[in-house]
């Protein structure tokens, strides 16, 4: 017995690194589909989407970087689809990491297509909403909560008169009827850093403005806390909020299909927590009385 | 004029001037012209964050140049770095950030480099579980507890096999670790507002090096 207490108590780690990357690959090739239960905080961000008005400006910030990128496409991929599904409203994309801009258009070349006539960025359309019509893309803005804070102050006067690619933007935003931060009706963030927060400090507590907020499983935390305080409308937490919202609003994905590699790996974690326990108790404790 | 510019008065009323403008609106109902300078300071900063992002380019160019001349140990990955980071400078600033070379750069190099760094985690996490979330007293045994709860709580497969582990979890995330995590929000908060009231009685010197010019004095 002692040597089997001997034998859970030395396992080496690359024998965890080879288990977790076999089940983690079957799970992923071959998905079992288990069941998924949908959090009220998720179904309220579906909701605040789901009522969008014709007319409403929503303002989608990517504070996305590559790091966090294949943990948070499950919500970009269906949260931004189910925001352009939304007649007349009007969308603004925004980032403030350097690395964000290519998420956008990943996202919307993965979600769209090139308009007629055209062949490469900007000029995509998304479920029938085409660029400079129904929605901008106005890029990297530095600075980060400076960036967030000075939008807040003069929305225009940061964004200036051009978009991302260079064309004029005064027009449509004149057009929509978008002069300050107060014509913002909903902003949808997609954190790797946080971002939230700033949000809710620059946009929440002056001018009210809803925030719905979809995060990696590391800014969770503090996106609860706002979340409980009611300062964010909704939350889609990691790539298990992202699956729960491909279930809900249709635009299905690999977030649900890692559903279950997600779970399998949590089971590992408890198992590999107690096997190393045995291990101590049975063996190395034991080594430490003598 | 330089010698008025380092001056410690003159640093001193800066941030007691900066500081009003920025702290006074955001707290009272001010005027006009007061809520203009705050909206001029505060987006000024996103002018001054692009000057920092040249700024550190400078500092860490003479950094690595430094440690590649003395030959200091790991100098290869040193020079590796630089030769990366003004490669893509140089094409971005050149050829445009939409160009065929700095998008290939990005997306074969950056991109899958980044998030390999980060999927490597669960490796470790699913190694560090077995090797060092151990039993040794009553704390660790909470611990354990809460992380027990949670992952049920998460994990679909937890939620379906033991449905009574779902609300004990939510319980643990929506009150324990929000308490605590308040209590964090919170203290900084209050720090935030002490900073203010130092800054505006110009007490906090450290921010402009004067403890340091002092303790020379």
């Amino acid at each position: 017995m002692s040597s089997l207490f001997k034998v859970f108590a030395n396992i080496d780690r690359r024998v965890w690194h080879l288990l977790t990357f076999i089940l983690v690959g079957y799970t992923l090739l071959h998905p079992i589909g288990l069941p998924l239960k949908v959090s009220p905080e998720v179904k309220k961000a579906y909701e605040v989407i789901e009522n969008l008005k014709p007319g409403d400006v929503v303002l989608i910030n990517f504070d996305i970087a590559a790091f966090g990128w294949d943990e948070i496409k499950g919500s970009c991929l269906s949260m931004i689809p189910h925001i352009f599904s939304k007649e007349g409203v009007k969308v603004i994309f925004l980032t403030v990491q350097d690395q964000g801009y290519i998420f956008i258009e990943r996202t919307i070349s993965q979600i769209g297509k090139p308009m007629p006539g055209y062949d490469k960025f900007p000029w995509y359309e998304i479920q029938g909403k085409k660029y400079l019509q129904d929605y901008i893309n106005i890029g990297f803005i530095p600075g980060f909560d400076k960036a967030i804070a000075a939008l807040a102050q003069d929305f225009r006067g940061v964004v200036g008169g051009k978009d991302w690619y260079g064309n004029s933007i005064e027009e449509w935003l004149d057009k929509n009827g978008i002069k300050s931060a107060k014509d913002i009706d909903l902003i949808v963030t997609f954190d790797c850093a946080g971002a939230q927060s700033y949000f809710v400090s620059y946009w929440y507590v002056p001018f009210k403005t809803k925030i719905l907020n979809a995060m990696i499983g590391v800014s969770a935390p503090g996106s609860i806390v706002n979340y409980n305080a009611g300062m964010l409308e909704g939350i889609v937490i990691s790539i298990r909020g992202a699956a729960e919202y491909q279930y809900l609003s249709k635009y299905y994905g690999m977030a649900l299909v890692s559903m279950d590699a997600f779970s399998i790996i949590q089971f590992m974690l408890l198992i590999a927590i107690l096997i190393g326990n045995i291990g101590y108790y049975g063996w190395e404790r034991r080594k430490e009385k003598r | 004029m330089s010698s008025l510019i380092k001056s410690r008065e003159f640093l001193l009323a800066i941030i007691i001037a900066v500081s009003f403008f920025i702290y006074f609106p955001y707290f009272v109902e001010s005027p006009k012209p007061i809520v203009d300078i705050e909206s001029w300071l505060v987006t000024t900063t996103v002018v001054i964050a692009s000057f920092a992002v040249m700024v550190s380019l400078y500092t860490m160019t003479r950094r690595e140049v430094m440690r590649i001349t003395k030959r200091v140990k790991g100098w290869p990955y040193s020079l590796l770095m630089m030769i990366l980071a003004w490669f893509m400078i140089v094409v971005g600033v050149s050829l445009g950030k939409d160009a065929t070379p700095f998008r290939f750069c990005a997306d074969a190099f950056v991109l899958p480099g980044d998030s390999t760094i980060y999927a490597i985690l669960v490796f470790y996490l699913t190694s560090a579980a077995a090797r060092s979330f151990k039993v040794r007293d009553l704390e660790s045994l909470l611990l354990l507890l809460g992380a027990f709860f949670v992952l049920m709580q998460q994990a679909p497969l937890g939620e379906y096999l033991f449905p009574y582990f779902g609300p004990i979890g939510s319980w643990l995330v929506n009150n324990l670790a929000m308490a605590a995590s308040r209590v964090f929000t919170i203290s900084a908060t209050l720090g935030g507002i002490v900073l203010a009231i130092r800054l505006l009685a110009g007490k906090e010197m450290a921010m402009i090096g004067l403890i340091a010019r002092r303790e020379k004095d």
